[in-house]
């Protein structure tokens, strides 16, 4: 039996994973910050640890892994992005760096790090797809991707130095039921699936600049499928894990609209937007053999009822509507 | 009286800075892992202590600074960048952390980091002069240059974020007595002068990295030191290069030491890790603010050799 080691279990893709890895038969220590606030992912072990502490890092590694999925991170939205990127630059830089030595001191066999696509440079629309090569020169257009980076060098070079596995996984925006909804942690498909369940038919809802960003969203069943191959495969090299449907923020609108079955349209108002435009080369992750199984109205249809859930829920407790 | 705390003072660089700050009159803490590597500290107090605890780093900028000079970092030369790059990358990264966010909840006024021209790619021989902007985006040679990359961002982002100013200047290839001068750690010149000082007084061969073509450029410890004080205390937000203009091959660099040392030298190759094949740097924005360096490379070189063949001396 694997034994493995989740960090940032508490997190949205973190609780997901969580419950895959259990349900693979694996013996699963479950590290997070917070006690999880939604549904429970049932680890064999849970830890509730601040892995910026090198202490609880080495208590966290106690016993020797298998593998070691890092996916502890300080992150959020756009918004929060923009206003909190000290703290993250520092805090992120402290998980990943105490984990790291922790991980190569207990002898991990391998270590997966859910790095992102932040790491790239801003595109032009209609530029070729990225390929992982790309990130250098680097550019990236904020600090959370520049810490990625980091991050993603420290890993190699430990890697290098003790002689473990590492393999990084460039997340692109995830969703799915469990994610965080609200609060300002929150990214597009949720924020908006709460904003939708919020509105009333005939209503206008705020998008930051009016939704003519270009994304795509992978549906976090699919983006756990490929992290699991990534890890027990042969590719070093990072590599981009999403898919290559490609929306406009207002047509994801449109899209949870319909799931919804609401007619609702959208207001221009001003926000930190992000990059423009987003287009990456998934052939190093479909080389190995990974195919996404969920449209993204396939995944709207699972995420909208959740969050609508949890936003009713929510104003029933709190006495608002 | 300015109140001025040098973290990584123990150091070569740390060390001369320490007693410029004093000779203007500051009261200065200084920090670092160590004692004092080279001669006594001329800091009103010492701390020995390790930056790269967060609690640490809280207690030494306790009673508040008017400057801190960060200069704590884990380096040497090309050999121990190149063995020693995930610890590098570790340790260096947890003092920037955990010092800034320190600093700015004490609320320091003005915050010097030491970051290095390895923020920089690799440039051919024949290139032009590369500016501060060169920098980006971003591919550094080693991992020594993205820790510094990132550092300078992480610093930058606290102090937009805690109101503090920044300075920060990529030092060049600095040298003089008083630094570090074997057991890896030391850079060019002090590593040659100490071959050159270990060779019979009739002369010999020494063994150099790839037989010495690269080029460089090596500024005299008390002229970095100048331009560290003249960057801090002015307007300049950017990072800033501090480094000469006069470039040299190693090779040349031990023809000066042989010169200084008053014995035959020969050069035998041998395989290293080199670095990048040649840097030229812009020194424009340095120099607007009123610096200039004092000391040609055959001077400096005049003041160091002496000390390390004494302490070559000293060690047999």
């Amino acid at each position: 039996m694997r034994r493995v080691l989740v960090c940032g279990a508490g997190g949205f893709i973190g609780a997901h994973l969580t419950r895959r890895l259990v349900r693979e038969g694996n013996w699963v220590r479950a590290v997070q910050h917070t006690p999880r606030p939604f549904d429970e992912h049932e680890p064999d072990e849970l830890l509730v640890a601040d892995l910026r502490d090198p202490d609880a890092c080495a208590k966290a590694v106690l016993g020797g892994f298998d593998e070691i999925y890092q996916l502890s991170a300080d992150m959020g939205g756009m918004e929060f992005i923009s206003a909190a990127e000290a703290e993250i630059m520092r805090n992120n830089a402290l998980i990943n760096t105490h984990m790291v030595e922790a991980a190569a001191e207990a002898g991990v066999d391998r270590y997966f790090f859910s790095s992102s696509v932040c790491v790239y440079r801003d595109m032009a629309p209609g530029e070729a797809a990225l390929t992982e090569d790309d990130c250098y020169p680097a550019q990236p257009d904020n600090e959370y991707g520049w810490e990625k980076i980091y991050a993603e060098r420290m890993l190699a070079a430990q890697a290098r130095t003790s002689g473990f596995t590492a393999r990084i996984g460039r997340f692109e925006n995830c969703y799915g039921p469990g994610s965080a909804w609200r609060g300002g942690r929150e990214k597009a498909p949720a924020a908006l699936s709460r904003k939708v369940a919020e509105a009333a038919s005939g209503d206008a809802i705020e998008v930051f600049g009016g939704g003519t960003t270009i994304r795509t969203f992978i549906y976090v069943d699919d983006l756990v499928d490929a992290v699991l191959l990534l890890m027990r495969s042969d590719e070093a090299r990072p590599t981009n894990i999403g898919n290559d449907e490609y929306v406009s923020i207002r047509e994801l609108v449109e899209t949870t609209a319909r799931v919804a079955g609401k007619d609702l349209s959208i207001t221009a108002v001003d926000g930190p937007l992000g990059v423009q435009s987003r287009h990456f080369s998934h052939e190093r992750i479909r080389a190995l053999g990974f195919e996404p199984r969920y449209t993204l109205a396939d995944g709207m249809a699972e995420t909208y009822p959740w969050v609508a859930a949890q936003v009713a829920a929510a104003a029933e407790t709190e006495g608002t509507t | 009286m300015k109140r001025v705390l040098v973290a990584g003072a123990g150091g070569f660089i740390g060390g001369h800075l320490v007693r410029r700050l004093k000779d203007d009159g500051c009261w200065v803490r200084a920090v670092d892992i160590e004692q004092p590597h080279y001669r006594e500290t001329a800091a009103d107090d010492y701390v020995q202590a390790d930056l790269r605890d967060a609690d640490t780093c809280t207690s030494v900028v306790d009673g508040g600074f008017d400057e801190i000079y960060q200069l704590a970092a884990d380096m040497g030369g090309m050999e121990f960048i190149s063995s020693a790059e995930a610890e590098i990358m570790r340790n260096s990264a947890l003092i920037n952390a955990n010092l800034a966010d320190a600093a700015g909840r004490a609320g320091v006024g003005t915050y010097f980091f030491s970051s290095s021209v390895c923020v920089y790619r690799d440039m051919a021989a024949d290139e032009g002069v590369i500016d501060e902007d060169a920098a980006f985006p971003a591919e550094p040679d080693n991992e020594y240059g993205w820790e510094k990359l990132y550092a300078e961002r992480l610093i930058a982002a606290h102090a937009r974020r805690y109101g503090f100013d920044a300075r920060i200047a990529r030092f060049e290839n600095c040298y003089g007595p008083y630094g570090a001068w074997h057991g890896g750690r030391e850079k060019a010149p002090a590593a040659l002068c100490r071959k050159v000082a270990e060779l019979p007084d009739a002369g010999g061969a020494i063994e150099v990295f790839g037989g010495g073509s690269t080029i460089r450029s090596f500024v005299y410890v008390e002229d970095l030191v100048e331009a560290v004080l003249v960057l801090t205390r002015s307007d300049e937000t950017r990072p800033t290069n501090i480094g000469v203009d006069e470039r040299v091959t190693i090779k040349r660099l031990v023809e000066i030491v042989a010169e200084v040392a008053g014995k035959p030298v020969e050069i035998t190759a041998v395989d290293g890790p080199l670095g990048v094949q040649a840097r030229n740097f812009s020194h424009a924005r340095i120099e607007d603010l009123g610096w200039k360096a004092q000391h040609a490379l055959l001077d400096g070189i005049g003041r160091t050799y002496p000390w390390i063949a004494e302490q070559v001396r000293a060690a047999r």
